[in-house]
């Protein structure tokens, strides 16, 4: 995005708006449907003077249901891109996403675990963070060998630490009553935003947009940490240090995106190849572009999870059938070496 | 400004040393070829020396002062490295990648400014590829990527500049145009540079001084003319040469033809 300063303030400007406008759309549609402008008439008028004045119905199905969802998709949707655009820069893997570093499997499990023992959103959140972490880390560690990690490598690792920890969740799901907490695990891991709550919200958020803030705060130095480990170096970057803050970043933003609204998966890669496809490689570029438009992705398709059929289809279903066909494209384009 | 390592030894176990007692010293406007059959710990020296490798014994000092003393912002606005040219998997343009040589001028949480962008322009300037700006590294021939390359060192402004083998994958045309370039940032900005090279013919025409490994861990350091001689070449490369000049349009060349293998 070197192009005129005029394309430049006009790409900037619809990434700014486009998810403004998407969720004023999308906040209307359903069963109870509003038009663009009575959902930003409850939305202003709900803000501005409380409830009072307008038709209770329309505040309550804007304001109290499809409010948070629709924040939730916004922020878990930028959240889970951006995550999955840091991880590729510093592990200078095309490929590298929470899902294929196994930090999606391992947060799942620790959120599961505490699922099974707590139900309490900040003990799952917490949990979902330190198992997340803690998979990233073994994959980082298996994959290296002399100090270098390759693509291959690292994808292979991914793949173990993925399924150790999806069995540990099945293990999980085994041993859980089949009454009360099997069906409440099952249908969390399958991705749903139905259950939100601003309560809900007000433990979750806080982590992600932390999360998010530091990412593009350190936006331009994900550049430098996409070389190689003695290029950065050589640049004067703190390799170690610098790499561990953005992967605690980035494993703090998909733990708690999980905690709210289950594996939802794909996010992380569709949206930051699609950024660089729009902007070029450029992360102080592909970092705000994958935000603006991972929140647009994750609104649309829970949208239509909600409204395409009279029961709900859980989102993971439709961001896989999106997402396996374009993985599949990347690999056979790129063979996985250069993007 | 003076470079010098002093009596360095490194190894991964102690029974196959890979480089003993190395010393070598060099200054402003110095050229440094380092040369030696594969396998020798060229590339080791370079990482030893600027510190991504440890040092098992002895040191490399900047201006008298161990360079684990440093701080590492400091010593990579003194030092640059040009690794080699291989493929990479984001397709920076090339203005992008020769910015990302500004790093150590850039703090943590900030973008790059004004002046930032002025100096990778300079840099590119210096060295003929303001051309290549907008250009996709991935889409670039090796020859323009070593250029890209180089210009990302230069536009640290470092004072030492590392280049891990410039020319060993480029074609006649462009050996020549890196080799010029880093004979002329030396003769006309002083910048002192220390590179890896499989060509003698290539260390006599540009560097004062040599270091030659002879794959046993030992070293020489001296000046090119004096190191690259027969003896030595045969010592460490195992290959009988012929060194000699020849004029050409009244300008003297050197020449190393290998003859045989000892």
């Amino acid at each position: 995005m070197t192009g005129k300063p005029f394309f430049r303030v006009l790409a900037i400007g619809g990434l700014v708006v486009l998810p403004l406008i998407v969720g004023l759309f999308c906040i209307g549609v359903g069963r109870y449907s509003l038009t663009l402008g009575e959902s930003f008439q409850v939305l202003i008028k709900g803000a501005l003077f409380g409830r009072d004045g307008l038709d209770p119905q329309n505040y309550s199905v804007i304001v109290n249901i499809r409010l948070p969802r629709v924040l939730l998709a916004l922020l878990s949707g930028a959240g889970l891109a951006v995550s999955g655009a840091a991880f590729q820069a510093i592990f200078t893997n095309p490929l590298a996403t929470p899902d294929t570093l196994g930090v999606a499997a391992g947060a799942s499990f620790g959120a599961v675990l505490a699922l099974l023992a707590w139900e309490n959103l900040l003990w799952i959140q917490a949990m979902a963070l330190a198992v997340g972490l803690a998979a990233v880390l073994l994959t980082y560690w298996i994959s290296r060998r002399k100090g270098q990690s390759s693509v291959l490598m690292m994808i292979l690792s991914g793949v173990v630490v993925s399924s150790m920890f999806q069995a540990f969740v099945s293990l999980v799901k085994y041993m859980a009553d089949p009454e009360d907490k099997l069906p409440a695990i099952t249908y969390w891991l399958m991705g749903s935003l139905s259950s939100v709550t601003f309560r809900n919200l007000m433990v979750g958020a806080p982590f992600i947009l932390v999360g998010l803030a530091v990412i593009y705060a350190m936006r331009w130095k994900l550049n430098v940490l996409s070389l190689t480990e003695d290029e950065a170096r050589s640049m004067g970057v703190s390799v170690k240090a610098l790499r561990l803050v953005i992967v605690t970043a980035a494993t703090m933003i998909t733990a708690s995106a999980i905690s709210m609204c289950g594996q939802v998966g794909w996010i992380g890669l569709l949206v930051p190849h699609i950024s660089r496809m729009l902007f070029g490689s450029n992360n102080r570029y592909v970092v705000p572009a994958s935000m603006s438009l991972g929140a647009v992705f994750l609104l649309v398709i829970d949208t239509a999870a909600r409204s395409a059929t009279a029961a709900e289809i859980p989102v993971s279903i439709l961001t896989a059938t999106v997402g396996a066909p374009f993985f599949i494209f990347l690999l056979k384009k790129t063979g996985g070496n250069q993007l | 400004m003076t470079f010098e390592v002093e009596n360095g030894s490194f190894y991964y176990s102690s029974d196959r040393v890979v480089l003993r007692k190395v010393a070598f010293s060099v200054g402003e406007g110095d050229v440094l070829a380092v040369l030696g059959p594969n396998g020798a710990g060229k590339t080791t020296l370079l990482r030893c020396m600027m510190g991504m490798l440890p040092w098992r014994e002895g040191r490399s000092r900047l201006d008298g002062v161990d360079l684990r003393t440093i701080p590492i912002r400091e010593l990579w606005q003194s030092v640059a490295y040009v690794p080699q040219a291989k493929g990479m998997f984001f397709s920076y343009t090339a203005e992008e990648m020769v910015l990302m040589g500004r790093n150590a001028h850039i703090r943590i949480v900030s973008q790059p400014s004004k002046k930032d962008y002025e100096a990778a322009r300079n840099a590119m300037e210096t060295i003929g590829i303001s051309h290549l700006a907008a250009k996709p590294c991935c889409c670039m021939s090796g020859g323009e990527l070593q250029m890209v390359l180089i210009a990302r060192a230069l536009a640290a402004e470092p004072r030492i500049l590392v280049l891990d083998e410039p020319e060993s994958n480029l074609d006649y045309k462009n050996q020549l145009i890196v080799l010029d370039v880093v004979r002329r940032l030396a003769s006309e900005k002083g910048i002192c540079s220390i590179f890896n090279t499989h060509y003698p013919a290539h260390a006599l025409r540009i560097s004062g001084k040599a270091l030659l490994l002879d794959g046993r861990g030992n070293c020489r350091f001296g000046a090119s003319a004096a190191i690259i001689n027969r003896e030595n070449m045969r010592s460490s490369f195992s290959v009988d040469v012929h060194i000699g000049k020849i004029d050409i349009e009244s300008n003297p060349y050197d020449l190393v033809m290998p003859l045989r293998v000892v």
